[in-house]
């Protein structure tokens, strides 16, 4: 299964233009939110990716007697 | 001649040679009457060793049709998980992209920072920085890896 280019993309620190304005700090405020919420999603994305290949991994190597039922979600 | 006639008149090796007819004939006779009886005479064992060649074949296909299913499944799986975070960026983009708006737009939009709390936060910018340099984007255009505390990071309205 290939991980997603947002999985392995670093996250990103906002940080203040020189001679910074109050609407600066503002838009950098809201800016590292949006940052984190993107990295959250970016890292959720890694995991489920990582635990949907080990479910499909542990689903093949289960016998053909004992794998559960098509589809399984 | 009578046909008792010719076994008398057979030779040993005749006889042998007669012996050895008859004796393919029973086993011919046997084999014809034990297929009719179900029973199956395979001394080296070569339908059993097909029947298992076809078998593991078909174990094979079943085994790579599987295999097929499970990919498809992972792969409609991955999509759709790909298509969620899709969505999530772009909702947090316009979202933000509002914030932004709102920010420039405000009465006190380019009244300067303090300068000691701009100092501040690039200070703690830079810490952040050295610790984990991958989050803050290409370090060789930094100004900031060069002692500097200004840390451009996007560009100023």
């Amino acid at each position: 299964m290939i991980l997603p280019e947002a999985a392995t993309t670093p996250c990103r620190l906002d940080r203040l233009p020189e001679a910074a304005t109050r609407a600066d700090l503002e838009a950098s405020y809201a800016a590292r939110g949006a940052a984190l919420v993107m990295c959250d999603s970016a890292r959720r994305l890694a995991v489920d990716t990582l635990l949907a290949e080990r479910a499909l991994l542990d689903r093949w190597s289960e016998p053909p007697g004992r794998r559960p039922p098509w589809p399984l979600r | 001649m009578k046909p008792l006639d010719v076994f008398r008149t057979l030779t040993p090796p005749g006889w042998g040679v007669a012996a050895a007819l008859a004796l393919a004939a029973a086993l011919a006779l046997a084999l014809a009457l034990g297929q009719g009886l179900g029973l199956r005479w395979d001394p080296f064992g070569l339908a059993g060793r097909r029947l298992a060649a076809a078998q593991a074949r078909a174990a094979s296909a079943e085994s790579d049709a599987a295999a097929r299913r499970l990919e498809v499944e992972a792969a409609a799986d991955q999509a759709r998980r790909l298509d969620l975070h899709h969505q999530q960026a772009v909702s947090v983009a316009v979202a933000t992209d509002r914030a932004e708006t709102e920010a420039r737009s405000a009465d006190d939009a380019s009244t300067p920072l303090d300068p000691a709390r701009a100092a501040r936060l690039r200070e703690h910018d830079r810490r952040l920085c050295e610790l984990a340099p991958a989050v803050c984007g290409a370090a060789p255009d930094d100004p900031a890896r060069g002692g500097d505390d200004s840390v451009p990071a996007r560009p100023v309205a």
